[in-house]
Order: structure tokens, then sequence, then C-alpha cells
């Protein structure tokens, strides 16, 4: 299981558009992929999850992986919050 | 009894009431034996509304659109999801619970987070999971779909809201619809009037005073619905109802034939159309051109600022499908009361007289210039016009023109086809525009005068304040000057003028706007073939000799009073 702590610093949080890239990212890997806020875990291949969590700008969240992409996965999640979601 | 709602979509219907109760199944918590067979219950339910959805997004695409149809992919996504899906699988482990009482947990649990989450956006998501999570509910339970063709057609439909689901199922088998809460613009407005299907909406709380079959009349025009009514007042409907369609159908007789005036001055009669969906009543009324394209929906129906490609691939389809006619693009028109959810601009004390249009683009010329490459590159697709919206000085109109000018730049040397020729002009709905429209004819193809606006800013009436709506009034003499001074302006510049708000589309007015000279009118789809008839029956020379007294009376009464 891997592990990371990221600021997430787009403008308008998760919102519509990052969770649906999230989501469409997430679900290309085997492994399992979860954001967790204020102790509250988010399935990333959901988007009812990751939009529920309603991340803000500022917020710090972990991402947490599982399976045998893990180590990847989770490279690909911090990738995609420094990117800003490609907002 | 007598109830007056919003008027929703034109026409009128009589009929048996067919009442929809949207109390929701009830639900009872039950300790249950064996925890698979509930799993499996929610698994079936699951697959069942899946079949369902699937058969109503089909339904939807081919009977209304695909704009109306993207909400049951949206469904589908969320029947999909897995973490709705492993919350109510865990709840019944859990508990030891039905599978429905799990269902309806789980999902208010969601809808009360996304409601309270103050979003538009986000509530939209809350009422989708309502809806879908319902269904699931009926097909654990075997409840059968309500089915409006087992009352027998032509009934009229009573309901506190529709869903999606329920407007797309049932129109084709009802002649009318009407609904406690809503407005213009409701799911159910725009459905019925896309199918032509008479709607009154917003009545209030009528359900309980009304009962199936009772024999109802309602009025799309005019927002009244009468229940069980006098005889008299049935034959009253009856003789509305046959004039409508009589006219309705005259009318259909002018599709095809050329709007010109008695002394033979041609007459552009275009549409106005917000995305491409509206397309199909641009066709069908068969407009001539389109005077005025609102681009700012295709921002407020996305969730990021849509791209170059995604714009150009719009426009260019626009183009394509009018053949050649004229459709004229207006430039994003957000700010005042329009919104972007992912766009968020401060509040203003006076969003109407703020930071909007032109004044917005003119700032984010990021946002702007990548409008103006989309509009350039799908001119070479079709006969484009570009519009400004909301200029009100010689210098805002001269700025857009040089960026303008930089993104035909940026096209040429990237060898990118445009159409050179293509004509720029501008709104008139500010009143300082309309005062020095002398000096600004002289640098556009053509002005397009924008009522709803002019009405607005020249009376300083707010047109959306229900308390001033008779003082909102485009027979206001000082309006209509404005208006008198604007044609014979753009018309001493040699440039064509158009109109393009609502006024444009009032049978009284078109006889007083022909006399002034106005070149093109455009206007909701669904009013073209009313103001075609007007045209072809006014002799425009004869109407100009009425003018001077119109405008020299004192109140926008007086001025009712003659045409």
């Amino acid at each position: 299981m891997y592990t990371a702590e990221v600021i997430i610093d787009n403008e308008l949080g998760i919102h519509a558009r990052p969770a649906s890239v999230i989501v469409k990212k997430a679900s290309g890997f085997k492994s399992e992929l979860y954001m967790i806020k204020d102790g509250v875990r988010a399935n990333l291949k959901s988007i009812i999850g990751v939009l529920s969590l309603g991340v803000q700008s500022g917020d710090t969240v972990i991402f947490e992986t599982d399976g045998e992409d893990a180590q990847e996965a989770l490279s690909a999640m911090i990738q995609l919050a420094n990117s800003k979601f490609g907002e | 009894m007598i109830i007056k709602g919003i008027s929703a979509s034109p026409g009128i219907s009589m009929g048996k009431a067919i009442i929809k109760n949207s109390q929701a199944t009830q639900i009872i918590k039950m300790q249950i034996g064996s925890v698979d067979k509930e799993i499996d219950r929610l698994k079936q339910g699951i697959e069942k509304s899946r079949f369902e959805i699937e058969k109503i997004y089909e339904k939807t695409l081919q009977t209304i659109g695909e704009e109306e149809a993207q909400i049951f992919q949206a469904h589908l996504l969320i029947l999909e999801d897995v973490t709705l899906y492993d919350d109510m699988v865990g709840f019944i482990q859990r508990e030891a619970v039905n599978a429905d009482w799990a269902v309806q947990t789980i999902a208010k649990q969601y809808i009360t987070l996304f409601e309270n989450m103050a979003d538009e956006y986000m509530s939209a998501r809350a009422a989708d999971i309502k809806d879908v999570s319902q269904r699931i509910i009926r097909k654990i339970n075997q409840i059968e779909e309500w089915e409006v063709s087992e009352v027998g057609d032509a009934g009229i439909l009573f309901a506190e809201d529709l869903t999606p689901s329920d407007t797309a199922n049932m129109a084709s088998s009802i002649s009318g619809f009407v609904t406690e809460i809503g407005g213009k613009t409701s799911h159910t407005a725009i459905i019925a009037r896309t199918l032509e299907i008479p709607a009154v909406v917003g009545v209030g709380n009528m359900l309980p005073t009304i009962q199936s079959g009772d024999y109802v009349i309602i009025d799309g025009e005019t927002g009244i619905v009468v229940v069980n009514p006098a005889e008299e007042t049935i034959n009253i409907y009856k003789q509305k109802k046959q004039t409508y369609e009589e006219e309705k159908k005259a009318l259909t007789q002018l599709i095809g034939v050329p709007s010109v005036t008695l002394d033979g001055k041609k007459i552009e009669i275009s549409a106005n159309m917000g995305t491409v969906d509206d397309l199909a009543g641009v066709l069908k009324f068969d407009a001539e051109g389109i005077g005025l394209f609102r681009t700012e929906f295709i921002y407020m129906e996305s969730d990021h600022l849509p791209t170059e490609e995604e714009q150009y691939e719009t426009y260019k389809k626009v183009a394509e499908t009018m053949q050649g006619k004229p459709v004229v693009i207006r430039t994003l028109d957000i700010g005042g009361d329009k919104e972007l959810s992912y766009f968020k601009l401060p509040k203003e004390m006076n969003p109407f007289l703020g930071y909007r249009a032109i004044r917005l683009c003119l700032d984010q010329t990021e946002i702007f210039m990548t409008q103006l490459r989309a509009l350039l590159r799908a001119s070479a697709h079709g006969n484009i016009k570009i519009m400004f919206p909301m200029i009100s000085s010689v210098d805002e109109l001269r700025s857009a023109k040089v960026l303008l000018e930089e993104a035909r730049q940026s096209l040429i040397k990237e060898g990118v086809a445009y159409n050179p020729e293509m004509e720029v002009g501008m709104m008139i709905e500010v009143p300082s525009a309309a005062i020095i429209s002398d000096i600004l004819a002289k640098e556009v193809d053509f002005f397009s005068i924008g009522t709803n606006d002019l009405i607005q800013y020249t009376t300083a009436v707010d047109r959306m304040n229900e308390k001033l709506t008779q003082l909102y009034t485009p027979y206001h003499p000082a309006v209509l000057r404005l208006i008198k001074q604007v044609i014979d302006n753009g018309h001493r510049a040699d440039i064509w003028v158009g109109m393009c708000g609502e006024t444009a589309g009032d049978a009284k007015l078109i006889p007083v706007l022909l006399g002034m000279g106005l070149d093109e009118f455009s206007m909701s789809p669904s009013a073209i073939l009313k103001a075609r008839s007007v045209v072809n029956t006014t002799d425009s020379k004869l109407a100009a000799c009425t003018i001077g007294t119109l405008l020299n009376q004192g109140t926008a009464e007086a001025v009712m009073g003659l045409v």
C-alpha cells in the first residue's frame, strides 16, 4: 500500500471536470485507489465518491493506492494534482 | 374553478385530468434472514433499472433530442457508481436489512450531501441520484412504471413536478401538462414546447383540489387552467382552440414563401437560437437565417471553458446546416444574470450595469481570443457574421476589432482558412450607443437592435422586477425614437439594421418597424410565420407615413392606441 499527502491548489477545487478526469485516470489501474479528506475515504473510481468529498482549493488530501500497479497509480494521481487536473 | 399559472407552452387542450401523485413508495425497514438474498435483490433491481434507463435513453434520443437524452447517460453512470453500490451492499451486510431500505438510506445520505453543497451543478446531481434510486426501489419491489397509456390518450397530466424520466416517457401520450412547481425554463416546459403540447407550470398547491377524471381546460398561452367548467366556458374555449389551430394551420402555408412587403421590399425574418438543438425549430419554421446565436449557452452548458475546437465544431455545424443563409453569431455575453459554475465572478451591486459581455471579454482577452479564432475558422464553412454585445462607446468597438484582427493574423500565420469578407457588426442595446449610432455606423457592417436591454436601460426599468412590468414596454415613445434614430443612422452609412429582441416578434409593432425601414427581424422560431404573415400584408411606404405622428405621442398608451 502506498500513500501520499497532497495539497489541492487548483482554483475551483475538485469540481465536476477535475473529478471526471480523476475517475477516468483511476479506472485505468488495476489497484484500488482512494482519496482521504478529514478521515473520510472516497473511491477514486467513483464520481459520486470523489464529488462527495467536496474538496476545495487549499485542502490537504491523502491519496492511497493498493494493488499490483499501486506505485504507478499513486504517481499518476500526484502528477494529476500537480498539473491542477489539466485546468 | 379557475387557476392561473405560468404559460410554458402555447395552445389549448381540453379533456380528462390525470393525476400523478409523486408520493414515493413507502419503504418499511425489515430484518432479513439471508444477506446474500438481499444483495441479490439489489443486483437485480440495478440490472432491471439499467435495462429501463437504456430504453428511455434511446426513446428520448429519437423523439426529443440529444441534449435531453444525455440526462439518462448521467443516470447510467450513477447506477453503475461503485461508491453507491459498495455503501448499499455494506449497509445490508452490517444491518441485515432489506435491499430497498438500504437503497433509500444510502441514497438519502448522498442526496442531502449534494443538496447542501449550494452549487447548481451539485444540486442537479442530487436530483439525478433521487430519480435513479427511486427507480431501483421500484424495480426491487416489482412496482410497475406508472403508464399513461393505460388511462387512455389525450388526457391532461397534473403533477407536483415531473422528473426527466416522467416527461420523456409520457410526452407522446398526453395532450397537456400542468405542474405545481417550475418556471418557463423548467424541463417540462422545454419538452412541451419542443413537442408543441400546451403546458402550464407553477400553479401552486392545486392537486388536493382536483380529482382524476375531472374535466379540465388548459390555455398554454395565458397560463389559465379551468377545472370542471360550465358548458358556456367549454364552448368559448372550443372556439378559441379552433381559431388557434386554424391560424396555426394557415401559417404553415407560409412555409417557403418569401417575406416581402406589399410595396415589394424584401425583408429577412430570422431566428434567435442558443444551442444546436434549436436548429430543428429554426428549419421547421423556415427562418431566413439566424439573426442571433447566443453563444453563452455553449459556455453555460459546459463544465469548463469550451475549447477553440469545441466551439469551432458547433459554429461550423450551425453554418453548414443553414446552407449559406446568414448566421449572426454574438460573442460571449456572460455576467449580469448569466453565470458560469466554473468561472466565478464576484457579486456586484448592479450586475446589469457591471462587469459583463464585451467588458469582460476585453479584459479576459484569452477567453475572447479563443472564441474569435473559433468563429473565424468556422466562417470558412458558411455565411457567418460576427456581432459584439453591450458596446457603449467607440473605444470598446475599436478594441474588439483590434483583437479580431489579431486573431485573423494568427490564423494567416498558421495558414488556416477563414472568410476574409466576413461581416462584423454590433448590438445596439445601450442608449449611449444608440445616441452615437451615426459615428458607430461608420465602423461596422451592420447593427442589430437588442430591445430587451435597450428598453431596460432607456427607461431604467429592471425587466425582471415583477412590480414594474407595467413600466417595461417597447411602446414608450423614447424607445421608439431611439430605434428610429438607429435605423436612420445605419441607413445613412449604408449598412443594414436588424432587431433581435422580443419586440421584433411583436405582431403589432412589426408594421411600425417596417415603416421605420428595419431590414431584418430576428425572433424565436415559433413567432416567424406569424411575423411573415404581417410583413406580407403591410405596405412599408404607407406605414412610414404614420411614424411621425406615432413618435409625437406622449405616452406608451397613446402609441398602443394607434398601432
